[in-house]
C-alpha cells in the first residue's frame, strides 16, 4: 500500500511475506540442485588417484562405493535430498568428519572478519561519500576517479601491499594468522586489522561511489524546492529528499554484501592464513569434497537470499520512490 | 645424461636377522641424502636444549588419529606422535631400519615369523606402557572393514601378531617376502586405549581431546584451521631428546604467504619449496635449503593401444564409462594385437624419442637443477636396486638412426619425419592445473622438433585429464608417480594393471616383463629380488614404455638458527627430535 504522506512505510503484510519466502525458498532449491549438478560434473572425482601407484586402481571403485558415488547421478542427489530434508549434511569427504562441525568450526572466524569488514566498509564508506561532497567540482572529479580505482583494487593484491606496509616495512601489525604462535587466545583484534582492512577498502570505495551517485540525482533540487514552498523545515526536507533516497542504493550493496560473514572472501582468507569457512569452501570445490561443498555453498546462497528478503522489507522504508513503484 | 647414482655400501644380501645399530648413531647420520643440508649443525656446535621450532603447514591436521586423518600435512606431524615399530632409512630396504618403539628384530630361519622386543622405556603418554597389545589391537584396526584402511591389502601376508610376552611382538607371515618388515611396520602404533571407542565411531571422534602419543612430543593445544602446538614429551625414551621444549605447527594455505613467512623469519621451517624459488633463496643468502632425494618422478607415458581401441572395445563388451567391468589382462594383450599405436607401439620409435629428449635441459629449466634424470619407475633413492646402467643418454643422432630404422624417414618442408602418408606427430595430455608439466612438456617439445618430431602439449581440465588418462584416450601421457618404500612397477606397467581402467594407463607390457615382475614381487628376500629388478630395468631401457622425465628432490627451506635438520624422503620433519636451535641466532620464540 502506498503512503503518499511518507511518513513511514505499510507493514510487509502476511501474505507477501509468505509469498517472498516461498521464492526464497524455490530459489534456495534451484541452486541446491544446480549446484550438486556443477560439482558432480565439474569437481574432481575425490576418489581418483593418480599419484601413488602402490594403491591399486581397484581402491577408486571401493571408495567410489563407500562414498556412494557409484550409484546413478539422479539417485545421488534424491539420497542427498532426503539427508537434507532430515537435517544431515552428511559427512566431509576430505576431513572425514561431519559436515555441521568442520562449517560450525570455520564459521566463528568469517563472522568475526566479515563483521569487521563490513562495520570498517559502510562506516567508511558513507564519510567518505559526504567528504567529497564537500570539494569543489574538480577535487570531486578526482576523487571520483581514486574512488573507482580503489573500488576495482584485486583484494589478493591490497591484501599483499598492505602487509608489505605495515608488517614487512613498518613492523606495527601481524601479518597472518588469527592470533601469535602459541598463543591462547583464539582471535587477537591486531591480527584482524589488516585482513579486514583489504576486504573492507574496495568495498567502502564502491559504497562512496554509489552513494555519491544517489546524492547528485537531478530530481532532488526541484523536490527540495517543492518540499520548502510546502512548509516543510529544511533540515526534514534534507532527510527526506537527499539523505533517506540516497541510503536506498547502500542498502541494496549491504544486502550483497551479507555473503562476506559466512563464506569470507576466499583470497583474503588465504593470503593472510585466516581461518574461515571461505578456505574451507574452496578447499572442498577443489578436493571434490561433494557434502561440504554443497553445505557452504547452499549457505552462501542462504545469506544472499536472506538479505534479498530483509532488503524488500527496509527498502520501501528508505525511499518512497520504490514504495511508489518508480 | 644421468647422473651417477650416490655410492653406497653394498650390503650383505639375504640377511635373516637385523640387529639395529645403536638408536644415537642412527638418529645422528640423518640418512636425508646426498647433499649434506645445511641445517646440518656444523662439527663445532653442540645441540642446545630449548627453544620453540615454528614449522609452516600447507594443510591442516584435521584429525588426531592417524588413521582418520585425511589431510596429506597431518601425517608428517602424526609420526611424531605416534610411533611405528621401527624407523626407516629410505632407500636402505629392511637393512636401514632403526629402532623407535621396538629395540631390536629378528627373522626366523624360514622368514615366517619376525619378533620385535618392544622397548620397555616407550610410554604412551597416559602413562601406560607401550606392549604387544598395542601391536596387535594396531593389526586388527588396520584390518577392520568399518574403518577401511588404505593401506589394509599390505597386511594380506600378516597371519597374525602373537604376544609371548607384553615386550615382544610376534609376526607370523603366511609367506616369506621382499618386504615382511615393511610390512609389519606400516603405519602408527596406536594405544589398545583407544579400543573405548568403535572404530565406526573413529572418524566423528575428535581425537585431539583424547589423544594417547607416544614420541617425542605431546599434543599441547589445538587452533583448528590456524595451528597446532606440540610440546616436549618428558616421558619420551631417547635420553636427552628431543632438544626442542615446543614446536609450533602453523597452516599457511598459500605458497606465496608461507615463503614470504619463511623469508621475514616468522616461521623456521617450510617444506615443498619450489625449486626455482629455493635457487633464488640460496642465490640471496640468509636462508638455508636442505635437499634430500625425492620420491616422485614425472613421466611421459606412451600408449601401445590405438587411442580410440580401448573405449571401444570397452563399450562393445558392454562396460559403462567408467564403472567396474569384467576385463583381464587378456583383453589387453588382445587389443595389443589387434589395435597397436599405429606409431607408438614400435619400441624403436619410443626409445629414440627418449633419446631426443634434452632431460638435463628439462631439470635445469623447471627444477632449476633440484632434480636429477629420471631413469625408470625404479628411482635412484631406492638404492641398490636402482640400476643407472639403464638409462638412455641424450642423444639425438642414435634416435635419428632409429627412427630412419623404423621407416620414419621422409621430411615434410618443415622438418617433421614422415613415413608414408603418415606425419610423425603427437600428442600428450596434460593436467591443465600443473605448470612445471606444462613447462616440461614445451621443453621436450623443443628437443624432439630437431629430431623431426611434432609433439603437441593438450592440457586438459583436471577431471578430463584423469578420464582420458584411465581410458587411454591419448598418445602419450606426462603424469607422475610416487614411489613408496616399496618397488612397485608391477603396479604400473603390469599387464594385470592395465585392464579395468587400472595405472597402466598406456597398456604396455610385455611376457617377459609380466613375468619378471611377478617374480621380482614374489621374491622371498630383498636379495632374490634384487636380480630380477636389475633385469627389468634392462629390459625397460630397450623398450621404453615411459620417458622417464625427472626424480625431484624434497626442498625444505630453513631458518638460519635450525640445526640438525635431518628431512628425507619420507618426512620432512625426520629426526625432528634431533633438531635443535642455535642460541646465537636469535632469542628463543
Amino acid at each position: 500500500m502506498v503512503d503518499r504522506a511518507g511518513r513511514g512505510a505499510a507493514p510487509l503484510s502476511a501474505r507477501a511475506l509468505a509469498r517472498r519466502l516461498a521464492r526464497a525458498a524455490a530459489t534456495l532449491a534451484v541452486v541446491f540442485a544446480i549446484t550438486f549438478l556443477l560439482l558432480h560434473l565439474a569437481a574432481a572425482d575425490p576418489a581418483e588417484r593418480l599419484d601413488d601407484p602402490g594403491i591399486p586402481a581397484e581402491q577408486a571403485a571401493r571408495t567410489r562405493a563407500a562414498l556412494g558415488l557409484d550409484r546413478p547421478l539422479g539417485a545421488q542427489f534424491l539420497a542427498t535430498l532426503g539427508a537434507w530434508s532430515r537435517g544431515e549434511l552428511g559427512v566431509s569427504i576430505q576431513h572425514r568428519r561431519p559436515v555441521r562441525e568442520v562449517l560450525a568450526e570455520a564459521l566463528p572466524g568469517s563472522l568475526l572478519l566479515g563483521a569487521a569488514a563490513l562495520l570498517v566498509a559502510y562506516s567508511l564508506g558513507p564519510l567518505v561519500a559526504t567528504g567529497c561532497a564537500l570539494l569543489p567540482p574538480r577535487g570531486q572529479r578526482r576523487a571520483d576517479a581514486l574512488l573507482l580505482a580503489a573500488a576495482t583494487l584485486p583484494r589478493f593484491w591490497l591484501g599483499v601491499m598492505l602487509v608489505l606496509v605495515f608488517h614487512t616495512w613498518a613492523g606495527l601489525l601481524p601479518a597472518s594468522h588469527a592470533a601469535a604462535p602459541g598463543a591462547a587466545a583464539r582471535f587477537d583484534l591486531a591480527h584482524l586489522v589488516l585482513p579486514a582492512l583489504a576486504l573492507a577498502l574496495p568495498a567502502a570505495a564502491a559504497i562512496a561511489r554509489v552513494q555519491r551517485a544517489a546524492m547528485d540525482d537531478p530530481e532532488v533540487e526541484p523536490r527540495l524546492a517543492l518540499a520548502r514552498a510546502a512548509g516543510v523545515s529544511a533540515p526534514r526536507a534534507l532527510w527526506r529528499h537527499r539523505v533517506r533516497p540516497a541510503l536506498a542504493p547502500v542498502a541494496a550493496l549491504a544486502a550483497l554484501d551479507l555473503p562476506l560473514l559466512v563464506s569470507g572472501a576466499v583470497v583474503v582468507e588465504s593470503v593472510f592464513a585466516w581461518p574461515g569457512a571461505g578456505r574451507v569452501a574452496a578447499d572442498a570445490v577443489m578436493g571434490g569434497d561433494y557434502p561440504l561443498a554443497l553445505a557452504a555453498t547452499m549457505l552462501a546462497a542462504a545469506t544472499v537470499v536472506a538479505g534479498g528478503v530483509l532488503l524488500d522489507a527496509v527498502l520501501p522504508r528508505l525511499d518512497p520512490r520504490v514504495r511508489e513503484g518508480r | 645424461m644421468a647422473t651417477a647414482p650416490r655410492a653406497r655400501p653394498r650390503r650383505a644380501a639375504g640377511t635373516a636377522l637385523l640387529l639395529a645399530a645403536t638408536l644415537l648413531a642412527a638418529q645422528g647420520c640423518g640418512g636425508s641424502g646426498d647433499a649434506p643440508g645445511e641445517g646440518a649443525a656444523p662439527a663445532a656446535e653442540t645441540p642446545r636444549r630449548g627453544g620453540t621450532l615454528v614449522v609452516a603447514l600447507r594443510g591442516d591436521v584435521d584429525s588426531w588419529n592417524p588413521y582418520t586423518a585425511g589431510q596429506a600435512a597431518a601425517a608428517n606431524v602424526l609420526e611424531l606422535l605416534y610411533p611405528r615399530l621401527v624407523r626407516e632409512r629410505f632407500g636402505a630396504g629392511e637393512a636401514g631400519l632403526v629402532p623407535w618403539a621396538a629395540r631390536t628384530w629378528s627373522f626366523s630361519p624360514d622368514r615366517r615369523t619376525l619378533t620385535f622386543a618392544l622397548d620397555p622405556r616407550a610410554r604412551w603418554s597416559d602413562g601406560s606402557p607401550l606392549r604387544c597389545e598395542d601391536v596387535a589391537f594396531t593389526l586388527a584396526l588396520q584390518r577392520d572393514e568399518a574403518l577401511a584402511w588404505d593401506g589394509a591389502f599390505l597386511k594380506e601376508a600378516i597371519e597374525a601378531v602373537e604376544c609371548p610376552d607384553p615386550a615382544t611382538a610376534v609376526f607370523r607371515f603366511a609367506r616369506p617376502s621382499s618386504y615382511q618388515a615393511l610390512d609389519a611396520n606400516d603405519d602408527a602404533l596406536v594405544p589398545a586405549a583407544y579400543r573405548a571407542v568403535p572404530p565406526a565411531k573413529w572418524a566423528e571422534t575428535r581425537w585431539e581431546t583424547r589423544a594417547v602419543t607416544a614420541g617425542p612430543f605431546r599434543i599441547e593445544s589445538v587452533k583448528p584451521g590456524q595451528e597446532a602446538v606440540l610440546a616436549r614429551d618428558p616421558q619420551f625414551w631417547i635420553e636427552g631428546r628431543p632438544f626442542l621444549d615446543r614446536v609450533v605447527f602453523r597452516v599457511y594455505p598459500d605458497a606465496a604467504a608461507a615463503l614470504a613467512a619463511l623469508e621475514a623469519g616468522e616461521v623456521d621451517v617450510l617444506d615443498k619449496l619450489p625449486p626455482l624459488r629455493a635457487k633464488e633463496l640460496v642465490a640471496r643468502g640468509g636462508l638455508a635449503v636442505v635437499e634430500a632425494p625425492g620420491l616422485a618422478y614425472t613421466f611421459v607415458g606412451w600408449n601401445a593401444l590405438d587411442p580410440a581401441a580401448y573405449v571401444a572395445d570397452r563399450r562393445a563388451r558392454g562396460c559403462a564409462a567408467d564403472a567396474p567391468c569384467a576385463e583381464s589382462a587378456a583383453d589387453i594383450r588382445r587389443l595389443q594385437k589387434s589395435h597397436p599405436h599405429p606409431v607408438l607401439s614400435d619400441p624403436r620409435v619410443r626409445r629414440a624419442l627418449t633419446l631426443a629428449t634434452d632431460r638435463e635441459d628439462i631439470v635445469q629449466g623447471v627444477l632449476g637443477g633440484y632434480g636429477r634424470v629420471g631413469v625408470s619407475p625404479i628411482v635412484s633413492a631406492l638404492g641398490d636396486p636402482f640400476d643407472p646402467s639403464a638409462a638412455l643418454p641424450f642423444d639425438p643422432v642414435r634416435a635419428a638412426a632409429l627412427l630412419d630404422e623404423a621407416g620414419w624417414s621422409g621430411r615434410d618442408p618443415d622438418g617433421v619425419r614422415r613415413r608414408g602418408s603418415r606425419r610423425l606427430e603427437l600428442s600428450v595430455i596434460a593436467d591443465a592445473e600443473n605448470g612445471a608439466r606444462r613447462d616440461a612438456l614445451d621443453r621436450m617439445a623443443a628437443s624432439l622438433a630437431r629430431a623431426g618430431v611434432r609433439l603437441t602439449a593438450e592440457p586438459l581440465p583436471r577431471a578430463e585429464f584423469l578420464a582420458r588418462a584411465r581410458d587411454k584416450r591419448f598418445d602419450g601421457v606426462i603424469s607422475g608417480w610416487r614411489a613408496g618404500s616399496r618397488i612397485e612397477p608391477q603396479a604400473i606397467l603390469h599387464s594385470d594393471a592395465a585392464a579395468g581402467r587400472g595405472n597402466n594407463l598406456g597398456a604396455w607390457s610385455t611376457p617377459e616383463s609380466d613375468a619378471l615382475l611377478d617374480r621380482a614381487a614374489a621374491a622371498a628376500s630383498p636379495a632374490e629380488a634384487l636380480p630380477l629388478w636389475r633385469e627389468w630395468q634392462a629390459l625397460f631401457r630397450e623398450e621404453q614404455p615411459y620417458t622417464v622425465l625427472y626424480e625431484e628432490r624434497t626442498l625444505v627451506g630453513l631458518s638460519p638458527r635450525v640445526r640438525g635438520a635431518t628431512p628425507s624422503p619420507l618426512s620432512p620433519y625426520d629426526g625432528l627430535e634431533a633438531w635443535w636451535i642455535a642460541p646465537a641466532a636469535g632469542p628463543p620464540r
